[in-house]
């Protein structure tokens, strides 16, 4: 019984189950580490700023707080969805920086055990080919894992600040 | 440049530019075989180049070479690339520029053993002017349908059919338009190439993708092409294919069949094309 209960732990830490948040932009899905995101807010007006990154749609006030809003679609070199109903603001925690992401949808939290990811399919040599962390596949749906510490270069943090 | 191609679109249905680029795969065979025809002992009886030139007039001819100009250069950057890792020596030309890499420094050391290279390399390589092993006797090969050019993979090396529409496979940012994406088929998930898009990379501009209702695996390998439409499996004597003689210059090409005007597939050729990292026929479609 101990012994079990010991290769069980054992198990967990080897292979541990995480959390992700799911949101889709343009028809797939895609999967965020729960710890990093803060809230998800549903669409409000954002502020576009002048001189701005083209990455940055604007700024949003968060009680108080200015939070610059990242065009997802165009980091990911994806056509720009229309903003519906069912548009979010995810709200995330990125090394150390509080921003928002525009998604098309936030649909649920998932957990994957880590030997659940595979690699991401990567062949190509495009830039944003680097913000993909892996694949997994839950429920009949490719789950596309981001690396949000990858979604800003240094430089891109720097022009954030500087806005 | 732009307007030029869509001029040429417009001009030459998809299904056209297909016949053609058959035609003309048919038609390089012809002209190798007339080349070579003391040296290479595996031709077989071929239509002859003029007969295959006919239906075209001049500037499509001219044009037709120019875009595959294109085609060869992009697969000879690539060919180069694989050299490179080939461990078997290619039996080309001898090139003057390979001198100074194959005297490395003396760092040889005497075999530190365990390097934590994980994969032992499964399948063996052939040198890419050997006979391809599944072919010294009858084989069978099912035939597909992509764009209306007939293709042809030799069952030995076929790892299954799926159904898998465009909605089944799941597209993936930042990657090269060849890549349709990934299709999940039962347990495990194939990456899956826009075929028409590495075959006639000149004549088409991806138009067909909406049409794939399934993909082929290649081999046991996590890659799959695919394709319109699977038809039905044929049996070929080896003299009723005219083999190309060296592979380097399209490493997925094992063939040609006159008989059912297709193209065979070299499956471990392609896949090894599709895995390396820096190909340079890759690079140029994107």
């Amino acid at each position: 019984m101990a012994t079990s209960v010991a290769l069980k732990t054992a198990n967990q830490s080897e292979d541990p189950m995480l959390q992700w948040v799911t949101f889709r932009l343009e028809n797939e899905i895609y999967g965020v580490n729960v710890m990093q995101v803060k809230e998800v807010l549903r669409y409000s007006e954002i502020a576009p700023v002048p001189g701005a990154p083209n990455f940055v749609l604007g700024i949003i006030h968060l009680r108080g707080t200015v939070v610059t809003v990242i065009d997802t679609c165009q980091r990911f070199d994806l056509p720009s969805g229309e903003i519906t109903d069912a548009t979010r603001i995810m709200i995330l925690e990125v090394e150390g920086h509080v921003i928002g992401i525009l998604v098309d949808a936030v649909s649920e939290v998932v957990y994957l055990r880590q030997s659940e990811i595979e690699a991401s399919p990567n062949v190509g040599n495009d830039e944003s080919s680097k913000f993909i962390q892996g694949v997994c596949h839950k429920n009949d749906i490719l789950l596309i894992l981001v690396d949000l510490d990858k979604l800003l270069s240094e430089d891109d943090w720097s022009e954030v600040g500087s806005m | 440049m732009k307007e030029t191609k869509n001029k040429e679109q417009t001009l030459i249905g998809p299904q056209m530019a297909v016949q053609r680029y058959l035609d003309d795969l048919l038609q390089e065979a012809t002209t190798e075989t007339s080349a070579e025809s003391v040296e290479d002992t595996q031709d077989t009886g071929l239509l002859s180049p003029d007969s295959a030139n006919s239906d075209f007039s001049e500037n499509e001819q001219s044009s037709l070479d120019a875009s595959f100009k294109d085609f060869e250069d992009a697969i000879t950057e690539n060919t180069d690339d694989l050299s490179m890792d080939d461990d078997a020596p290619s039996i080309d030309q001898p090139e003057p520029e390979q001198e100074p890499e194959p005297k490395p420094e003396p760092e040889q050391e005497p075999e530190p053993k365990p390097e934590p290279e994980p994969e032992p390399e499964p399948v063996k390589k052939i040198s890419k002017t050997d006979p391809l092993p599944w072919a010294t006797g009858r084989f069978e090969c099912l035939l597909f349908y992509v764009g209306g050019l007939k293709m042809a993979v030799p069952l030995v090396e076929l790892g299954g059919i799926f159904q898998s529409g465009k909605e089944k496979v799941t597209t993936i940012f930042g990657q090269p338009d060849w890549f349709m994406g990934v299709a999940n088929v039962g347990d495990f998930n194939l990456r899956t190439v826009d075929t028409a898009l590495w075959v006639m990379p000149n004549h088409y501009d991806g138009e067909l993708k909406e049409n794939f209702k399934f993909v082929i695996q290649l081999d046991r390998s996590d890659w799959s092409v695919a394709c319109e439409r699977v038809a039905e499996a044929i049996t070929l004597e080896p003299s009723q294919v005219k083999w190309r003689s060296d592979r380097s210059k399209r490493p997925w090409l094992a063939g040609t069949v006159i008989d059912h005007m297709c193209a065979i597939l070299d499956v471990q050729g392609f896949i090894e094309l599709l895995d390396d990292p820096k190909n340079g026929f890759k690079n140029t479609l994107k």
